[in-house]
């Protein structure tokens, strides 16, 4: 029988004072947390790091909205498909609220270990949602509130990929993926990151990424 | 990562480069934050607009789709691209790259500028003179000249009110023979006038109080001269403080009268309007044009767009800049359009736009691979 993992999302806001930062005046980044957790939610592995790469996507989406624009002047992005898309002004612009198993919403991760390019429009490899050979099971994407401290604001994305696979998995690259709007729901990559040496999911343990997207003054 | 190069430029009219500036910005704020969540997160948010009224955002408004709008309108042009049936509450110049005076540090809890300068052309090169007896704390009403008719009076009194200066102020009010027939009339009034130069004025603040029942029956009005310059219906007890009235186009000595006049019969004796501390101010102001957000451009690692603004010192002072801002358009839950700032920049030291010059701001954000 299958090992049954299951994914429990935790919602988590950082105290004030307690925010990590990692990155310096001026700068809005993503600060990137992996937890690897076993069946009794001991951590196994703990690494943060500074998430290095908003991609194309991002800018493009902030283009749209700080001019919202309209249909008629919507804006040509490249979604997860490769496929053109005109994108315009909309509510659902950076949607990321991904539900179990929604691969166009959310934290991805994939086993991809290509160097990030401006122009990189999705995962090199995505991991499939599943039990499956090679597959970890998406949970749904939670959010911590957005603090601040004297210094830093910032809010998290939280997704769990619990390991039922059977094998090891390793996790080598880790994304964010978006709604985009052109009178329907597009999915762009709005930032990608490749973690070095990758991290390993053991068979029945489950990775939490934390992206913290921050703004320090 | 993303961040963000502030430029500054000052112009000449010919639109000459006298100086320029460039430095980081350093300053993306909580609300830039709290914007993004809700879109990210599908959801409403709770957050600060630049009156510190405490908004929430609607991730998905009914009417309109207006959640972090930075390009805009010139100065009091209204938004350009309403959304359908929302009254938005917005000027141009409410969004987009704002200016201003503050010195004080930047922190992620900043919701305003520290201390913006507003769009509009008022700005005298001197200092302002004043009234005589301001607050009325010699107890009478030295270089005031009183007036009245029918049954209203001037009398300086001492008691305690919100936005009381010091000791005495000054009412404008019914007297014990408006509570007996034929009683209070429209058009009974009182008031107190002084000259005054106002060539290096701009406004003119005050304190005002609307005092009892019958306050409701009365307007109060501030004239130069022959013309009215401000004028309000006043509510029962109600304070009015703070209050602004522009006179950047009077220059030379004129008359200022401050009168409280009925509009409907009254029945009783002390309702009218109580005024203390009336203050001069020569308040510099910039022309805002409106706020544009252009160049997307991408060359691997980089990518940029410019988001730029145009300040003209159409004033008679030099006006200096220690501030610099963004402020972004969001929608409320109840479809009002609100200002939030997103970033706040401190510029030292400032730089000077003398009337006549021009300062071209530009942010540059950027993201590096």
């Amino acid at each position: 029988m299958d090992a049954q993992v299951k994914a429990k999302p935790e919602l988590e806001t950082i105290n004030q004072g307690q925010i990590p930062n990692l990155l310096v005046h001026g700068e809005l980044e993503a600060v990137l947390e992996l937890i690897v957790k076993d069946k009794s939610s001991e951590v196994t592995s703990h690494r943060t790091m500074k998430s290095m790469s908003f991609v194309r996507q991002f800018l493009e989406l902030l283009f749209v909205e700080f001019n919202k624009l309209p249909p008629k002047a919507a804006l040509l992005m490249k979604d997860i498909g490769g496929s053109p898309r005109y994108i315009r002004e909309g509510c659902r612009n950076f949607d990321c609220a991904g539900g179990v198993g929604d691969l166009g919403r959310g934290v991805m991760v994939g086993t991809g270990a290509t160097a990030p390019t401006i122009d990189d429009y999705r995962l090199e490899a995505t991991i499939g949602h599943g039990s499956g050979a090679g597959q970890l099971q998406y949970g749904g994407v939670t959010f911590g509130l957005p603090a601040s401290d004297p210094t830093t604001s910032q809010f998290t994305i939280t997704r769990d990929f619990a390991n039922a696979s059977g094998g090891d998995i390793t996790v080598n690259e880790i994304g964010l993926y978006v709604v985009g709007w052109d009178g329907g729901a597009r999915y762009f990559m709005v930032i990608r990151d490749v973690i070095a040496g990758g991290i390993v999911v053991p068979n029945g343990q489950t990775l939490t990424v934390n992206y913290r997207e921050q703004a320090v003054v | 990562m993303l961040t963000a190069n502030l430029i500054l430029e000052r112009l000449n009219k010919e639109g000459k480069l006298l100086e320029r500036r460039e430095q980081p910005s350093r300053s993306f704020v909580l609300q830039l934050m709290d914007l993004l969540y809700s879109k990210h997160a599908q959801a409403d948010r709770a957050t600060r607009d630049i009156y510190n009224a405490l908004r929430t955002l609607d991730f998905d408004p009914y009417f309109g789709q207006i959640s972090l709008e930075v390009a805009s309108a010139p100065g009091h042009v209204g938004c350009a691209r309403v959304a359908t049936n929302v009254d938005r509450h917005l000027e141009g110049q409410d969004a987009g790259i704002q200016v201003g005076k503050g010195t004080s540090a930047a922190t992620p809890t900043d919701y305003r500028m520290a201390d913006r300068i507003n769009h509009g052309r008022s700005g005298a090169a001197g200092i302002p003179a004043s009234f005589t007896n301001p607050s009325f704390e010699t107890g009478d009403l030295t270089g005031w000249t009183p007036a009245t008719n029918g049954f209203m009076q001037v009398v300086l009194e001492s008691g305690a009110w919100g936005y009381k200066d010091g000791t005495y102020y000054c009412a404008l009010e019914s007297t014990p023979a408006a509570g007996v027939p034929p009683y209070g009339q429209p058009g009974h009034y009182a008031q107190i006038s002084q000259s005054i130069d106002l060539t290096n004025v701009t406004h003119i603040r005050f304190q005002l109080r609307a005092q009892g029942y019958y306050a409701s029956a009365f307007g109060f009005e501030v004239w130069v001269d022959e013309h009215p310059v401000y004028r309000i219906e006043l509510a029962n007890d109600t304070d009015y403080p703070n209050q602004m009235v522009d006179v950047s186009g009077f220059t030379g000595v004129h008359t200022v009268t401050f009168k409280c006049i009925a509009k409907s019969a009254f029945y009783a004796a002390d309702h009218g309007a109580w005024i203390d501390k009336i203050e001069t101010l020569n308040i510099a102001e910039l022309e805002y044009g409106g706020c544009e957000v252009v160049n997307l451009t991408f060359s691997n690692p980089n990518g940029q767009f410019t988001i730029r603004r145009y300040f003209t010192n159409s004033s008679s002072a030099s006006v200096t800049v220690n501030e610099v801002g963004i402020q972004a358009m969001g929608q409320d839950t109840g479809s009002s359009g609100r200002a939030f700032l997103i970033a706040r920049d401190i510029v030292s030291p400032g730089i000077a736009v003398a009337p006549g010059e021009i300062l071209r701001v530009t942010y540059v954000p950027q993201i590096t691979v």
